[in-house]
């Protein structure tokens, strides 16, 4: 989601992991007739579309091998 | 009346069922382009568009929950005219016809799955869309959305590649691609299918409509096994320990027909929404 | 490990040089100042007689025409279309193989973007001919009484008919609405 992410699509261990399936991943960079590489840094994007389903269980930030997920959940209240 | 039917279907043909009608099934191939207009670019197209539509409106989910609400009520309220693009849930019945009735039909990559999963399919074992019409000539263009290539099929040999994915428990779904042009069935399966879950999650309509069947069960042959209860995305069946039977809730039901395909005892049924009083305009 | 598709630099469109072609042997302009040359001082009879022989020649040659240089001249949406019929066993290759042909023959004579198809599916090809040039071009050099006895009817019906026999594809042709009465004329061919 942030900077360290470039190759979301060929990762892709936040997206399969997600219970809720918070995530989405799409080509920033598309030409005609042809496929976009998904090791190509920064061609793919990661967005977190459904982040209100998400439960707090950490999963991806556990597996992302680039620390680049971070989940806030407004603090209890006293 | 199912909306869909009474703007785009024929009394005479189907029962007036918008998506069995020929003339939704049928685009010129050819276009001629004045001379300063370019081609089309990349995600221009109806469903693309829709998408992005989507996207927009999802966002005030986060900054202005009244202002989202607001914009899903009009959304549902403009029906075909909104900005999304129309979907209906069909049971495979209705599927097997429109696959008969389409040419070309093709299997291909599914979008969702792609996008919300990094799901890969790319060859014809993988497919697990099916594209309709003559837009499927064109792929080739656009193969980052038809990762593989898309794979035609006959009937007889698309309705096999069906029950393969409804064994599998996958929702068909009808979706036009522009107006009335209905361009696939797709076979959907809930969390990364992104029109349930718009509509389950969201209330978006538009783009996942009840079919016009529902389920009814016959408690004399349900033996309880809990089958239907798997196979069912839409939250709409339990096991009632009471009777010690299978509950539809044919208020939740969208008619898909899943349970219908599943049940080893033949206890569920696929009634006519329109015959129930109580869910003729639950669509 | 996986394969990254690039599709070579295809064209999905028809041939301009094709339509160039096409447009300046069959020519509306032509055909109807021929057909009103023809029936100068004639008796509605022979207007009708005339008529079909001048359009229905001209149909036959038009479409004709199309299809010896719709195969001369191919485009990748027409290749795939080939490759799609081959896979499904020929079993389909009606509507989509003669819609080709159609297309070809009305953009290329024609002052429309699209051709409205109306229907096609396994049983039949439907099409629509809304702002017709050949019904213009009659109004203009004929009137508009010749003009709506739509002798040029059989250029349609006779190019609709001649693509499918071409095309060894058993089919029954028939109009199904006409300019003058309907706002648009309609052609339907049948599978038989």
């Amino acid at each position: 989601m942030t900077a360290p992410c470039t190759v979301p699509f060929d990762c892709k261990k936040c997206l399969q992991a997600c219970p809720q399936a918070v995530f989405l991943v799409t080509a920033v960079k598309v030409e005609r007739g042809k496929e976009t590489d998904p090791k190509e840094p920064g061609a793919y994007r990661l967005f977190a579309p459904h982040r209100d389903k998400c439960t707090g269980c950490n999963d991806c930030i556990e597996l992302c091998p680039e620390d680049a997920i971070t989940i806030n959940f407004p603090p209890l209240e006293a | 009346m199912c909306w869909v039917c009474e703007a785009y279907g024929d009394p005479e043909v189907e029962n007036g069922r918008w998506y069995l009608n020929p003339k939704n099934h049928s685009r010129n191939m050819y276009k001629i382009k004045k001379p300063d207009q370019k081609a089309a670019a990349y995600g221009s197209d109806p469903e693309a568009q829709s998408g992005r539509n989507i996207g927009e409106i999802m966002q005030f989910r986060f900054t202005d929950p009244d202002k989202f609400n607001q914009l899903i009520k009009e959304a549902n309220a403009m029906k075909g005219s909104g900005p999304f693009q129309i979907g209906q849930v069909i049971p495979i019945q209705e599927a097997y016809k429109v696959v008969e009735m389409s040419y070309p039909v093709a299997s291909m990559s599914c979008i969702c799955r792609i996008h919300n999963r990094a799901q890969e399919e790319r060859n014809e074992h993988e497919y697990s869309c099916t594209g309709l019409g003559v837009g499927m000539l064109k792929w080739e263009r656009w193969p980052e959305r038809y990762k593989g290539g898309v794979n035609f099929m006959a009937p007889d040999e698309a309705k096999e590649w069906l029950v393969k994915w409804n064994k599998k428990g996958m929702v068909h779904i009808i979706m036009t691609f522009g107006g009335s042009y209905v361009g696939g069935v797709c076979n959907c399966d809930y969390p990364d299918c992104g029109m349930i879950r718009n509509r389950v999650d969201y209330g978006i309509e538009t783009g996942c409509l009840k079919s016009h069947w529902v389920a009814k069960i016959d408690y004399d042959l349900c033996t309880g096994c809990g089958v239907c209860v798997q196979r069912c995305q839409f939250g709409a069946i339990k096991f009632e320990v009471t009777l010690d039977k299978t509950n539809i809730d044919q208020l939740k039901c969208f008619g898909c027909g899943l349970c219908e395909t599943g049940c080893p005892t033949n206890a569920i049924e696929l009634i006519d929404r329109e015959s129930l009083p109580g869910l003729r305009e639950v669509w | 490990m996986k394969e990254i598709y690039e599709a070579k630099n295809y064209s999905y469109e028809l041939n301009p040089d094709m339509l160039k072609l096409l447009r300046e042997e069959f020519d509306v302009d032509k055909v109807t100042s021929k057909f009103a040359e023809a029936i100068k001082g004639k008796s509605a009879g022979e207007i009708e007689a005339e008529g079909k022989a001048i359009f229905e020649e001209y149909g036959r040659n038009w479409i004709r025409q199309s299809l010896k240089l719709g195969e001369e001249y191919p485009d990748r949406t027409y290749e795939v279309l080939l490759e799609a019929i081959d896979k499904t066993g020929g079993y389909l290759r009606f509507a989509l193989a003669p819609q080709r042909f159609l297309e070809i023959a009305y953009l290329s004579t024609q002052e429309i973007s699209i051709l409205p198809i109306i229907e096609n599916n396994v049983n039949r090809l439907v099409y629509r001919m809304v702002d017709c040039d050949t019904y213009k071009n009659l109004k203009e050099k004929c009137g508009e009484e010749v003009a709506n006895l739509l002798p040029c009817r059989h250029a349609c019906l006779t190019a609709c008919e001649t693509l499918h026999r071409d095309l060894e594809i058993d089919a029954l042709v028939q109009m199904e609405a006409q300019i003058p009465k309907d706002g648009y004329c309609q052609f339907a061919a049948r599978r038989a």
